[in-house]
Order: structure tokens, then C-alpha cells, then sequence
């Protein structure tokens, strides 16, 4: 408790003598308080033994008079003093608070502060750093440019054909993503980028590779490619019914292209010619 | 005090939380606007890729489909270069991963199956356009010393892969 709020509290009572134990443990530590305290149980005293006179007309205004704000020196705020008035009447000036007792009152200040150093602290070490560096910002990283780059990389370091099969079925995805995606704001040249290096992915590389499988790989392996494919034909199917002009055409460029590679491999894994 | 303490704990542990939230994920919007600036070049690395699948058994030929793939990020890096260090940035660390993950091992494997038989002189002229492109490029980045030094390394590791002259 600092010394604003006991005296506060010792204001509030009805008797000012019968100090509560809050503000008893304040005034037993703080000799200031302690001698404003005294002072004003004497005032109280006083005022209860003062006879109350009938008041003459104007006597109220007397009165209130004396109780205006006294305006005090801060080198003599810093404790309470009693100020005796002409007409014989006592005003006790409440003591000015204290440096501490001032910043003390500051701590949502200080609170918000803290909060805000251990929130950067916290941005910077668990997410201030993205994995992919895909950050939004001024210059944010292209993820698709990204995705092909590493396409190339692995289909050139893959050793097998399953291996190959397997990379050029995600840049299939990924390039099928890619144009649902901006199918909505980049209608035109962008789209039909996208839908025409679809249909070479999954045409001449996915095919293609295929066809270098041994029976026992296509068996294994060819009906997943042919689902995905399947169901690659239905998405961009159901995309192209709510795309715009200009993005709805591309949209079914892939939906045709992942029919046709799907019948060829289903061709392929029963054995026929394709 | 107490309560002076509680309300900071919680207002510390509110901002850890939104302070912990990752990087929120690029908008249709921003992928569109990045796919604009980069499609020629995603054109580009793809038909290569799908270049690179006919050839599954020909390495030098999978080589060879790096030289227009180092032509086209050499003209990119170059027209950034000076204008938008961050797109230099960008490029230069892909065509890093292609050279160093892509280009590197395949010529290696291309190496071993041209050395002592047939195809040695494709190999000696491939290796020589890539190898040139590359130091074009390097020129160009003489302004740029961090990004020079990082395709420098991939172009040291390139050199190193050549057919013994004894062999040729």
C-alpha cells in the first residue's frame, strides 16, 4: 500500500482513530503518514467539539471559503502540515505524491511494454523465420518457381523409372494447383501457360515414362497414376463450370488432357498398344 | 499486486501468442502477380523437364537441357540485376540448386558414360557452352559480390568435372 491510498482510506472513515490493519501496517512504517494520521485525529476531535453557531446569512460562503485549494511550494508538499487560517479555523493539506508512489501508478505502461518485448521475442524465434522463406512482404518468394526448379532437379537425379514417374506426377499437380488457383485472377495468357505445360507434363512425360516400366511396375504402379489422373479430369471440370471467360477453356484443356493420359495408361497397364 | 502481475502475465502470454503466428500464405492475388513476372521462366524450366524425361538413359543429353535453362536465368538475372537485388537474390539461389543438385551430378553421370567411348567430344563442347555461360553471368554479377561468390563455388564444382586429357 503506498501512501496516497492509506491516507485516502483514512479519510473515508467515520472515526479516523479506528484504523484498520491494512492501513495500520502502512502507518507503522511511514513516519509521514503517521504524522498526517495524528493530525488528523486532532482535527477530527476538534471539529466534533466545536459547538456549531447559528449561521448568520452568508456564513456558508465564509465557510466554503476556507476549504478552497491551497496552493503550496513542492519542496514543502512533501509532508502534511496544518495551516492555520485567520479566523482561527485548520486546513490540512494533503502530502504530494512521491516520485515512486508517481510510477507506481505508470505500471499498465510498463505491462504493455514487457508485453510487447516478449511478443518480438517471440515472433522472431518461433515465427519470424519461415521454413519455404515464402514470407509475405514487400518481395515474397515465387512457391511455384520453386516447385519446378526442384522438379527439374529430381527427374535429372532420379534413377529409376518409377522414380521419374512419381516426380512428374507432383509437377502435374502442382501445375493443376497452380492453375486453379489463379484461374479466378489471371484469366488469358497465364492460363493457357499453365494448361498447355499440363498436357506436355502429363502426355509426353507421364505417358512416355510410363511405357518404360516393366509389366511388373505397371501393375503396381499405374492405377494410382490413373486415379489421380481421374480424378484431376473432375476437379478441373467442376473449376472450369464456375471459371471466368478466358480461364473456363483452360480449365478443360487440363480436364482433356487427364482424360486422354488416363485412357493411355489404362491402355498401358492392360497391355495394349497405345 | 497480484492483480498487477496477473494482468502482465496475461497480456505477455496474448502477445506471445499473435507474436507466434506464422507468416500468413501468399494470396490468389500475389500468386498471380508472381506467376506474371515468372511464367516465362516457368515455361521455360518446364519444357526442359520434359525435354529431360525423353532422354531417362542419356545423361548428356539431360545436360544439354541446362543451357537454355542457364541462358534464360543469365538474361532474367541480368535485367534485375541493379533494379531488384531481391529477385537477383531469388534467381541466383534457383539457378544454384539447378546447377549445383541438377547440372553437377547429371554431367558426373555423363562423364562416366562417355569416358573412354563414343560421345567424348559432345561431352568436351557441352561442357565448354555451359561452363562459358556461366562465366558471362558471372560478369554481369561483378556489382554483386555475395551472389557472384555463391554461382562461383557451383561453377568450381562444375570445372571440376572433366574428361583426362590423355583420354580425349
Amino acid at each position: 500500500m503506498n501512501c496516497a491510498s492509506a491516507r485516502n482510506r483514512l479519510l473515508a472513515l467515520a472515526d479516523p482513530a479506528d484504523v484498520p490493519e491494512a492501513v495500520a501496517g502502512h502507518l507503522a512504517v511511514c513516519s509521514s503518514c503517521s504524522a498526517w494520521h495524528s493530525l488528523l485525529v486532532q482535527v477530527d476531535a476538534v471539529l466534533v467539539a466545536t459547538p456549531v453557531p447559528a449561521a448568520p446569512a452568508g456564513r456558508k460562503g465564509q465557510v466554503i471559503e476556507q476549504f478552497q485549494p491551497i496552493i503550496t511550494a513542492p519542496n514543502l508538499a512533501s509532508q502534511a502540515k496544518p495551516i492555520a487560517k485567520p479566523n482561527g479555523s485548520v486546513v490540512v493539506v494533503a502530502a504530494a505524491a512521491s516520485t515512486g508512489d508517481r510510477l507506481a501508478r505508470l505500471w499498465p505502461v510498463g505491462a504493455v511494454a514487457a508485453a510487447l518485448l516478449v511478443g518480438t521475442l517471440a515472433w522472431v524465434i518461433l515465427g519470424g523465420n519461415s521454413d519455404d522463406g515464402m514470407v509475405v512482404g514487400a518481395n515474397p518468394r515465387d512457391p511455384m518457381l520453386e516447385k519446378v526448379v526442384q522438379a527439374k532437379v529430381d527427374l535429372d537425379t532420379a534413377e529409376t523409372a518409377p522414380e521419374r514417374l512419381k516426380v512428374l506426377d507432383r509437377l502435374a499437380t502442382d501445375i493443376h494447383e497452380q492453375a486453379t488457383t489463379l484461374s479466378m485472377v489471371t484469366p488469358g495468357t497465364d492460363m493457357e501457360s499453365l494448361a498447355s505445360r499440363y498436357e506436355q507434363v502429363v502426355m509426353v512425360g507421364l505417358v512416355e515414362t510410363a511405357r518404360l516400366l516393366t509389366d511388373d511396375e505397371r501393375k503396381a504402379l499405374l492405377d494410382q497414376y490413373q486415379d489421380r489422373l481421374g480424378k484431376a479430369q473432375q476437379d478441373a471440370t467442376r473449376s472450369a463450370a464456375n471459371a471466368p471467360p478466358g480461364s473456363a477453356e483452360h480449365l478443360r484443356h487440363i480436364a482433356e488432357a487427364a482424360a486422354e493420359g488416363r485412357t493411355r495408361l489404362a491402355r498401358m497397364r492392360q497391355g495394349g498398344a497405345t | 499486486m497480484i492483480r498487477h502481475v496477473i494482468a502482465i502475465v496475461v497480456i505477455a502470454l496474448m502477445a506471445v501468442a499473435v507474436g507466434a503466428q506464422p507468416p500468413k500464405a501468399l494470396t490468389s492475388a500475389q500468386k498471380g502477380e508472381l506467376f506474371k513476372k515468372n511464367r516465362e521462366i516457368f515455361e521455360k524450366v518446364v519444357d526442359e523437364t520434359v525435354a529431360s524425361s525423353k532422354s531417362p538413359n542419356d545423361p548428356l543429353k539431360r545436360a544439354n537441357t541446362y543451357y537454355p535453362l542457364l541462358l534464360h536465368f543469365s538474361k532474367q538475372i541480368s535485367s534485375a540485376n541493379s533494379q531488384d537485388s531481391r529477385r537477383v537474390e531469388e534467381l541466383s539461389q534457383h539457378l544454384k540448386t539447378l546447377l549445383d543438385k541438377g547440372l553437377t551430378p547429371t554431367l558426373a553421370e555423363a562423364k562416366r558414360q562417355v569416358e573412354g567411348g563414343t560421345g567424348v567430344d559432345d561431352f568436351i563442347k557441352i561442357r565448354q557452352d555451359l561452363l562459358a555461360q556461366l562465366n558471362a553471368l558471372l560478369d554481369v554479377l561483378s556489382n554483386d559480390p555475395a551472389t557472384k561468390g555463391s554461382l562461383e563455388g557451383a561453377k568450381n564444382r562444375l570445372d571440376s568435372i572433366k574428361i583426362p586429357q590423355a583420354k580425349q
